[in-house]
């Protein structure tokens, strides 16, 4: 062979020169033996018929050397059609041997299927969520700022609108920034026609698409023309919301939409997945707005109105550190700090996507890291099934080998048999992940953003396919690698079913040790994680829950021109809504329950707090509350009074706190009478006196108490409650239509948004928690079931490879206790292995995830030994079936067999 | 007559021929070749390799390995549909060859 690169071809043939040079002498050899026996038969000696044979041959070496060529010719010209045709024969063999051992196949391609189904499920919300770029053009230049409180553990204080309009002039790195407020979006009422509907309305100021630079789907997006005084009512409209509204997407653009009192004009439509601010069904610019609401451009303009996040655009000359330098920079500058809110703050500006999908992201890895391990479980379940097969076909394998296929040939058999497998384990987890992924997005909490855009796509098919190449690869060259190890001997001995050694012992039984570790991690953390749940359920809330029922109403922003006239409004349908038969009693509240971070704080200092303290005030909780609050909630005062009626504008300024916020100022002593004022030490604002200590409730947040303190709403902030709460034991279903006709009555211009029972409320802060919880049960008892498999086919076989000695012992009079007692002691060994391992892993995680959890301390023993306990159990019961194959065995069979 | 010299062509046909009722490998051919000529072809079995490879390259032949009927591995051949129909092909014009030339050689045949 001439040349570097035919000689490398050559050597990459199925056979390599040296191959085909022994063949050819092989074939040759063969013949002159042939011959020569035939000429022995005739008489010849053998010397003789050697000699002859190859005499008739002529120059051996000449001859051989052609052939070689020859051959080598041919290969090179054969080589990709000997490949094809080998694969072809490779797959019909295995698709032969699947069809043969159709019990194999089918635990094999289930197994897998299983674990790939589920983690293509969980990669698509994955992906969808976390990976899946936003719809926002370059969206590592845009970031969002506010400020927090490190010492007082405020993480996010929004700007003042004065300051962001300071702000503005501050940042040259910037190539445009906008403000919205920090509650995302504002709840207000559309209505078509005669239907009145919800809209989340995001107030926006006119640059914020500049901002957030993306392409609308039909019409145009907000323009700084649009936001002045006196500019035409416009707004931009969601896909989705525009389909509620109007029929279809495009049907919406330039028609009439009345949102509150004001009459917009359509004039875009936003891409289907755009969803910045956080729940925005609709954009409107937030000037004009503000100009007809009540206050006007002054209230906006407000320094205390802390109500603002400010996105940013980086320039693309420059760089977001560059932009932060900046921000940061501006913060030092006195003016614009008299513009702040008090306090020493922090400058917060993560990026765009981390504000968009940042607090879901451990959760969602932690599931991610769930199906992986189940994965893994299912793998070295396939992995053992393929070594357990590939014991017993050590004869088959041996005869081929005899017959000439080379160590290679033979792997790569094996190879496309495994890659047949995965192949049909991979469409078959496809259809499981469709399923699957439906059930999860049915099951998914509502706040998970980007929901809408999840699903099966080329990704995730791409996932599913690497993940059956990959399954392939690892778990099927294993045992490919040792099965084809032994080649020759197996053809001697007769019986094919004895222990190859102790090396192939110890893998299998490794590797179901593995799966049971892997499946204690999963099964304890899914444990702590239904403890959580358990844990958030059973608390107390600190009021009377049952038939709790809250209404929400919306008004036009004209008709109450002053905030008396509001509460008053409130205070009639508060006492109508308690005539209604069936309402124990009602109320009105600032701040629907559970609200977290929307919702009303305000900094308070108290007389005679510590000077520690004083020097930065706490921020409390803040709620503006009637006469019937307290007792209307079921909310206990522990000393002092409740709120009254005849607490109004003009008498006492008084406020009840909660017993948290008691501790917190006056550790020890009596808070009733001590005296506080909203702001800090210095603050102008009048006194007020504490005339009752209220118990502490889980209203804002489920998972915290939150220092509390209550106003009579006429003395505090100027707010305006629009929520009714009423007890009524008929049911939030009933009461709805005699309220709907109460409201009417007496207040028909305000719109009934949404009536919602408490146990309903409580859905929204326990969504995540059950959501993750319940999957990784799911995942959990998919592992469990996968290695409960894995014990028993390893016992299974443990017992057929031991049936003489078994035989022999019972033939030497062991009882069948005995028996019993081996078997189980070998599913409790590997089972005790696992767990001993799993243990330490499942500690591991339990740290790992705690910022997930709720109140579970880092070892939780219930739930470790509950899990210690059903592997245990499994494993047991996984071994029921070899026990008993055990006992059965007869000795006389098994010694005759001999 | 004792060493009939084979033209390459008709070698090929008859290496078909051999192979034309069941695989054989190459000794069995030289063989089949001998007791079916009644000892008259004393093939070379340098060439029959050769055409063997030969019958191999134009896709009439294909080869793999085997044990042979005394247990021993041996490289055996076999024809592919290719194969036979040009076995078929080239026996029917061996057969229209011979019967011209035969006819030509007939003393029977007319003189004249």
């Amino acid at each position: 062979m001439r040349g570097y690169g035919r000689r490398r071809f050559v050597e990459w043939l199925r056979r390599s020169k040296s191959e085909i040079g022994a063949d050819v002498d092989s074939e040759l050899s063969f013949h002159v033996e042939m011959r020569a026996a035939a000429l022995e038969r005739e008489g010849m000696t053998r010397e003789h018929a050697l000699g002859r044979a190859r005499a008739e041959l002529g120059d051996v070496t000449e001859l051989a050397a052609e052939l070689e060529r020859s051959d080598t010719a041919t290969e090179m010209r054969n080589a990709w059609r000997v490949r094809l045709d080998e694969l072809r024969q490779d797959v019909r063999y295995a698709l032969r041997g699947m069809r043969r051992r159709r019990g194999f196949a089918a635990a094999v391609v289930a197994t897998l299927a299983l674990g790939i189904g589920a983690a293509t499920a969980v990669f698509a919300v994955i992906d969808g969520v976390l990976l899946r770029p936003l719809p926002v053009m370059d969206q590592e230049r845009v970031f969002v700022a506010w400020t927090s409180d490190p010492v007082r553990e405020f993480d996010h204080i929004p700007f003042s609108f004065a300051a962001y309009e300071q702000l503005r002039e501050a940042v040259p790195s910037a190539a445009a920034m906008a403000a919205h407020p920090y509650w995302f979006a504002s709840r207000m009422v559309a209505h078509i026609g005669d239907r009145t509907l919800p809209l989340q309305v995001a107030l926006v100021t006119g640059e914020v698409f500049d901002v957030l630079e993306t392409r609308p789907y039909a019409g145009r997006l907000l323009e700084p023309g649009d936001d002045h005084t006196g500019a035409a009512p416009v707004i931009v409209l969601g896909e989705s919301a525009a389909r509620r509204l109007f029929g279809s997407a495009r049907g919406a653009l330039d028609r009439a939409l009345r949102v509150g009192d004001r009459t917009y004009t359509v004039i875009g439509i936003a891409p289907a997945d755009f969803e910045y601010p956080r729940t925005a069904e609709a954009w409107t610019p937030l000037i004009p707005y503000s100009a007809e609401a009540p206050g006007g451009l002054e209230a906006l303009r407000r320094p205390g109105n802390s109500a603002f996040d400010i996105i940013v655009r980086v320039a693309a000359d420059a760089s977001v550190e560059q932009a932060r330098a900046e921000l940061q920079a501006a913060l030092t500058d006195p003016a614009l700090q008299a513009l702040l809110y008090e306090g020493r703050v922090e400058l917060q500006t993560p990026l765009l996507s981390e504000v968009i999908v940042g607090d879901v992201r451990p959760a969602l890895m932690m599931l991610g890291a769930a199906v992986l391990l189940v994965l893994l479980i299912a793998g070295l379940n396939v992995a053992n099934l393929l070594l357990l097969r590939g014991v017993t076909r050590q004869r088959e394998l041996a005869l081929r080998a005899a017959l000439g296929a080379g160590r290679g040939r033979l792997m790569r058999q094996l190879a496309v048999e495994t890659l047949v497998l995965s192949t049909a384990a991979a469409v078959a987890g496809l259809l499981l992940a469709y399923v699957a992924l439906g059930g999860m997005l049915a099951f998914a909490p509502a706040e998970l953003p980007r929901l809408n855009g999840v699903g099966l796509d080329g990704r995730a098919a791409a996932f599913t396919a690497t993940c059956a190449a990959l399954a392939a690869l690892c778990f099927g060259v294993l045992p490919a690698l040792r099965v084809t190890r032994v080649r020759h001997e197996r053809l001697r001995t007769r019986d094919d079913t004895t222990e190859p050694g102790t090396h192939g012992h110890l893998l299998r039984h490794a590797l179901v040790a593995a799966q049971i570790a892997v499946t204690c991690v999963v099964l304890s953390t899914a444990g702590l994680l239904i403890r959580s749940v358990e844990r958030l359920q059973a608390l107390d809330l600190g009021f009377d829950q049952h038939g709790i029922v809250l209404a929400e109403l919306a008004f036009p922003a004209s008709r109450f021109s002053t905030d008396t006239a509001h509460w008053a409004a409130m205070a009639t349908l508060v006492d109508a809504a308690e005539r209604i038969p069936g309402v124990t009693s009602a109320t009105s509240v600032l701040t629907a329950p559970f609200a977290g971070n929307t919702g009303f704080d305000i900094m308070i200092y108290g007389e005679g707090m510590d000077d520690a303290r004083a020097a930065s005030p706490p921020i409390v909780n803040y709620e503006a509350v009637d006469g019937g609050y307290f007792a209307a909630l079921g909310l206990p005062i522990l000393r002092g009074r409740a709120v009254s009626e005849d607490d109004r504008a003009d008498s006492e300024q008084v406020v009840v706190i909660n017993r948290a916020m008691a501790e917190l100022y006056w550790p020890g002593a009596d808070a009733v009478g001590r005296r506080i004022k909203w702001g800090d030490q210095n603050s102008p604002a009048p006194w007020r006196t504490v005339v009752g200590v209220s118990g502490d409730a889980r209203y804002r947040e489920l998972a915290d108490v939150r220092p509390s303190i209550y106003v009579p709403v006429a003395q505090g902030i100027p707010v305006r409650p629009n929520y009714l709460m009423l007890r009524t034991p008929i049911g939030a279903a009933r009461i709805a239509a005699p309220l709907r006709d109460v409201i009417r009555a007496e207040e028909p211009a305000a719109a009934l948004l949404d009536i919602t029972p408490l146990p309903g409320m409580l859905r929204e802060p326990l969504a995540r928690p059950r959501f993750q919880s319940l999957l990784t049960t799911l995942f959990a008892l998919l592992g469990l079931v996968l290695s409960a498999l894995g014990t028993y086919a390893v016992l299974a076989f443990f017992v057929q490879q031991r049936r003489r000695e078994i035989g022999i012992r019972m033939a030497l009079g062991a009882s069948q206790a005995s028996v019993r007692r081996v078997v189980l002691r070998h599913a409790l060994t590997l089972a005790g292995a696992g767990i001993g391992i799993g243990v330490l892993g499942s500690l591991a995680a339990g740290r790992a995830v705690q910022s997930v959890l709720f109140g579970t301390r880092t070892i939780e023993p219930v739930v470790l030994g509950s899990t210690i306990l059903v592997l245990l159990a499994a494993s047991v019961a996984a071994a029921l079936v070899p026990v008993r194959s055990a006992i059965r065995t007869d000795p006389m069979h098994v010694m005759r067999a001999d | 007559m004792n060493n009939l010299d084979l033209i390459q062509g008709t070698l090929d046909m008859l290496i078909l021929r051999a192979l034309g009722h069941q695989p054989q490998h190459g000794y069995g051919v030289s063989e089949w070749l001998r007791r079916q000529s009644n000892g008259a072809f004393d093939v070379q079995d340098a060439a029959l390799y050769k055409a063997l490879r030969r019958l191999e390259s134009r896709g009439l032949v294909t080869a793999h390995w085997g044990v042979s009927e005394n247990n021993r591995r041996a490289r055996f051949y076999q024809l592919t549909r290719a194969g036979r129909s040009q076995l078929r092909s080239e026996a029917a014009a061996f057969e229209a060859y011979v019967a011209a030339v035969f006819r030509v050689m007939d003393p029977a045949a007319g003189e004249g």
